[in-house]
Formats: structure tokens, sequence, C-alpha cells
């Protein structure tokens, strides 16, 4: 009797965490306060094999801990949760649905390695075999991943073709009239993030006005993905990003006009999350280009209190920036 | 004189004088002109008198009388047929009155006595009878109709009183819904504040953070592809959320759902607004008590929107709370 009592007393434990969890993510994803993840990740993370959610709350941790940053953590749940799942006559598209959370964990690893493994799941879930809809949520991802790779990638002769895939691609999609609102935004903002990656390596290489055009096609990429989602904390700080860029390239007559643009670009993003280091990290930096050292030492000791993915090398970077500047 | 004496004396008083007693009504009833004997002319100057002032019956008396005699019997019969003819238009005319003033009971007693009064000629008799049957035709019509709209005015009644039946049980079972639904949900009631403002602000903040957890995907703080929540397939809102309408209740019987409906979580709270770090909190309640929380948190004030977002915050942490503790009664 007390077997049964106590196992009636875990169960209900275990369905309370759960469901804690599973709103503290979705407090998560509706607000972007990393508490909410990391309450979270404290209660999915208690639910046993033998609970009813375990599956669920499985799923919900793998890409919790990708938002923590604990991207081994979460590819490593994922895949044991695929795994599992894939013996499974009823799973349905589950299998497909933790497939692109995968794809999102490599991506967000930011490292060729991980790019690979990523590229090849969404090549898989992108083979006409799979419903539209799953072909076209693969290939908005793939779009966003060569974007990054635009971006981030060690291969720098294969920069351009990485930019070109994302063109490509992200064009497809905006064309396609089955693309969802959601599918639509991820490639228009992969787009805008390609072709400002383009315009910086066309600006390198000198090919001025190639990237003349450039910058604005992806300015309007950027509006565009705004129109669906009006305020994206993503695409404010792209675009943010993007003036930024424009600036260090010296492309503009009047610098004050970018910096001020960036600025509002990235305070309001500001106004909808300020819960994140990276924010912060851009506003620094458009201190240290006003030579505002005040300001830019007080937004590096707010970036460092909140959580995020800054690495400490560009912390470190921008810090020395304002030192360096007069008092 | 002795006692037999005068009793003989008084009974002899009694025969020779008798007493003549009148009452009321013998004294009130004229006594019909009564025709002087051979006196045929004198009848017939009475009756003519008679006949110019209208007075038939009388009239008709004195001709009746007038005609014993001979020498006034042409005259007499002449008078008589007259008065007669004239008495019976004249009651005739009566039952016409009464049929204009549908007066039906009064119209149908006159012609029925006249329709059987054999001191009347036939064709009066006729008439009458005649118009005793349109009498009674009409009073049958007049019933059928009433009977008709008596019909009609029962199943009004009727009907309005099986519509009163149908939407009280309508009520009671709305009721009894809302009752049970009332009881199954979880209740956030407006949150105090120092001014309206800001007490309208914080509510706002949690409708907000309701709506936008319910469908995370679109939301503007999103930090992952949108499709990417969207799989994650989270039901749209386990538990149903209700915001008190203040100044009312929804439904009527507020009494009864005061009384049976109470909520399985309500949440209540407030929020000081003191510059520059005020404070919110919330008391989340449980029907049974079981799961009840509390969540406190300080909030900016100093900047518009860092209070904003502080506030939304919280506003995420109340409903977290509240959901969970939904479940775990």
């Amino acid at each position: 009797m007390r077997i049964f009592r106590n196992r009636r007393k875990q169960q209900r434990s275990e369905q309370r965490s759960f469901l804690l969890g599973e709103r503290s993510l979705r407090a998560y994803f509706a607000g972007g306060n990393v508490r909410f993840l990391e309450d979270a990740e404290a209660n999915l993370s208690i639910i046993g094999p033998d609970a009813e959610q375990y599956t669920d709350a499985r799923f919900y941790l793998g890409i919790t801990k990708a938002q923590l940053r604990k991207a081994d953590e979460s590819i490593e749940i994922l895949e044991n949760l695929l795994k599992g799942i894939l013996s499974d006559k009823k799973r349905g598209d589950f299998a497909d649905r933790i497939s692109l959370q995968l794809a999102y964990a490599h991506t967000k690893k930011y490292t060729d390695k991980e790019f690979a493994v990523a590229e090849k799941i969404l090549d898989r879930l992108t083979s006409n075999e799979y419903p539209v809809d799953l072909i076209l949520q693969a290939k908005s991802l793939q779009a966003f991943l060569y974007s990054v790779m635009a971006g981030y990638s060690k291969l720098e002769e294969k920069k351009s073709e990485f930019i070109r895939k994302a063109f490509k691609i992200g064009e497809e999609i905006v064309k396609n009239p089955r693309s969802t609102p959601a599918v639509r935004f991820e490639a228009l903002n992969a787009l805008g993030i390609a072709w400002m990656r383009f315009a910086d390596k066309s600006q390198q290489q000198s090919a001025i006005g190639e990237a003349a055009g450039a910058w604005e096609k992806a300015e309007y990429y950027f509006k565009e993905a705004l129109s669906i989602i009006p305020n994206s904390v993503r695409v404010l700080q792209n675009l943010g990003t993007l003036r930024l860029l424009q600036l260090n390239k010296g492309i503009a007559n009047d610098p004050s006009m970018l910096l001020r643009e960036a600025k509002q670009f990235v305070q309001r993003s500001l106004e909808v999350n300020d819960q994140d280091q990276f924010p912060f990290y851009q506003l620094a930096q458009i201190a240290v280009a006003e030579k505002d050292r005040a300001n830019a030492f007080k937004y590096i000791r707010e970036g460092r209190s909140r959580p995020g993915a800054v690495q400490e090398k560009s912390w470190t970077k921008v810090e020395s920036a304002a030192q360096s500047l007069p008092t | 004189m002795t006692s037999r004496q005068l009793l003989l004396a008084l009974f002899a008083m009694a025969v020779l004088c008798p007493t003549h007693g009148n009452t009321a009504g013998s004294r009130a009833k004229a006594a019909p002109a009564k025709p002087m004997k051979g006196t045929c002319d004198t009848e017939l100057i009475l009756a003519k008198k008679f006949a110019d002032l209208g007075d038939w019956k009388n009239a008709q008396i004195h001709f009746v009388a007038a005609a014993n005699e001979t020498k006034c019997q042409d005259e007499s019969l002449a008078g008589i047929e007259i008065a007669k003819r004239r008495a019976e238009a004249i009651l005739l005319r009566n039952g016409e009155i009464y049929e204009a003033e549908h007066q039906w009971s009064k119209a149908e007693a006159l012609y029925s006595a006249a329709a059987s009064d054999p001191s009347l000629r036939d064709t009066t008799r006729y008439v009458a009878g005649d118009r005793l049957r349109s009498v009674l035709q009409r009073q049958a019509d007049a019933r059928r109709w009433k009977e008709w709209r008596d019909t009609i005015a029962q199943w009004a009644k009727d009907l309005v009183g099986l519509i009163v039946f149908l939407l009280s049980m309508i009520l009671l079972v709305f009721t009894i819904k809302s009752i049970r639904r009332h009881r199954r949900v979880i209740l956030i009631r407006p949150f105090a504040a120092p001014t309206e403002e800001v007490s309208t602000g914080l509510n706002i903040q949690l409708k907000y953070a309701r709506l936008t957890m319910n469908n995370p995907a679109f939301s503007r703080a999103s930090p992952i592809p949108p499709f990417l929540i969207e799989n994650l397939r989270f039901s749209d809102e386990v538990e149903p959320i209700e915001d008190l309408e203040i100044a009312g209740s929804k439904i009527p019987f507020s009494s009864l759902q005061k009384l049976f409906g109470r909520p399985r979580v309500e949440v209540t709270g407030g929020f000081d607004g003191v510059a520059p770090m005020g404070n919110a909190y919330s008391m989340v309640k449980t029907v049974d008590s079981s799961a009840d929380a509390f969540v406190g948190r300080q909030i900016r004030v100093a900047v518009p929107h860092e209070q904003r977002l502080d506030l939304l915050d919280f506003a995420y942490d109340v409903i977290v709370k509240a959901s969970s503790a939904y479940a775990d009664i």
C-alpha cells in the first residue's frame, strides 16, 4: 500500500515539475528572461524515465539546454531521444521535429564541425519524402545556417558559397506561397544576415559598387522580417550589427547618423528584453565609437551582469577600447 | 248593559260597518279605466284621447268597450286595429333598439315573449320569431368568438408560461454550468496599486503575459526561429484563466456563484509603485490550500520601459506559479 502511495506521490511531484518546467519554458520564449530558462532546466531535469511525460520533458530539456548555451548537453539529450523515438512505430512526426531542434542546436555551436552536422540533418529533412511544411521549415533553417556559416565559418574560401546558398534557399522560401509566416520570417532574417555578410565581404574585396546594393538589400530583408514580427529582438539586434558594420567600413559620409540609428535599433530591442548580454555589448561598442568612455563602461558593467553568449575575449576587446578613450 | 248585550252590539256593528283595508301595492296599481255602460260615444272619445296621447293600451280597452254597441262598432274595430298595430310596432322597435345596443339577452326575451304571445297578430309574431332567430344566431356567433378569443388567450398564457419555464431552465443550466466552469478556472482578481494607472498597467501586463505564453512563437522577445516553437505544440491553454469582471458579475445569480463557484485557483496581488525600486507581490490561493504560493519581485520604477519589463517578468512568474498550482490540486 505504501509503495502505491509513494508512487502516486512521486507521479504527482513529477507532474508538477513537468508543468512548472513547461510553463517556465513558455515564459522564456514569451519574455526572453533567462531566469525562466533556469527554472525550466531545474524542473525538467528531475523527470524520471518512468514518468508519463518523460519524452516531452526530455524534448523540452534539450531545447532548454541549447538556449542556456549548453549545446553539448542539448545535443546528447536530443540524440538519445531521437534514438528511442525511431524504434517507436507511433512516433508520427516527432522524430522530424527533434531533428530540426537538433540541427538548430548544432548550428548554435558556431564551429565548422557542428555546422557540417547541422547541414547533413537538414539535407535529409529537405528530401521529397517529407511533408511540404517540414521541408519548408528545414529549408528555412538551412538558409539561416548558411547565413551564420558565412559569418562564423573558418573556411574563408567557402564563405561566398555559403552566402550564395543562403540567397538561393531564402529566395525560394520567400517566393513559395505555401510558406507560413513563421517560415517566411526566418528566411527573411537569414537573407538579411546573408546580404549583410555579402556586403561586408565585398567591402573587404573592394567591390564597393556591389556592396552598396548589398547593404540596402540586407536592410530591406530585415525590415520585411519586422513586418511579420514587429520589434523582434533578433532582427533589431541584427539591424544594430548592420549599422556597426557599415560604420566600421566607413561607407557613410555622416558616421554619427549610423551610430544614432544603431543605438536606436539596440535600444528598441532593450525595450522588449533587457535580460541578455548582447545588446549591452553592442551599446558598449557604439559608446566606444562615440568616444563616450563613461557610457561604454556603464554598458560593459550592465552587460556583464546579464546572462548571455558574448565571449570573454569580445568583452575584453571592447573594454580595452574603452580604456584607451580619454577620460 | 250586560256583557252579553255589549257583545251583541259589537257584532251588529261589525256586520253593519265592514272595514275596507288597502295595501301599498294595491293602492299603487291604478285600476284600468272602466267603460261606462251605454255610452259608446264617450268610450270612443276616451279611446281617441288615449290614442292621441300614445297610450295605445288604454285606447284599445276603450275601443273594445265602445264596440259593444252596434252604432260604434265599425269605428271601434278600426280603432282597435290601429291601436294594435301601433303597440306591436313599438314592441318591435324596442327589440331593434336592444339589438342595436347589443343587448342580446333583453332582445331575446322581448322577441321570445312576442313570438309566443297569442294576443299579437301573426305578422308581428312571425317578425318577432324571425328577429329571435337572428338574435340567437348573433348571440351564438358572439359566444363562439368569445370562446375562440378565450382559447387564444389561454394558449398565449400557456405559451408565455412555457417560455418563462424554458427560460428559467436555460438560465438554471447556464448558471450551473457557469458555476462548474468557475470552479475549474484560475481567477485573476485586479491587482491593487496606489494609482488607477499603475493598477491598470499591471493588469494589462498580466493579460499580455498570459496571451503570449499561450502562443510564444511570435513573441518579439523570442530568441529562436518561430516555427521551432510552433513545433513544440504547447497546448493552447491547459487551464482556463479568467479575470474578475469589475463592478458586476458575468452571470445572474451571482450570489449562487459566490457560494458554490469558488475558483480552483485565485490570484490576488498588488504593486506599491515606490521609486526607484518598487515591490510587486502576488498570492496564489488554491481551493484546498494545498498548493498556495507567493510571488514577490522588485520592480525598477525610475525608467518606464524598465518598469514595464519588470512587471511583465513578474506577470510571467505569476502565471507560471498559478498554472502549476492549478495542476497540483
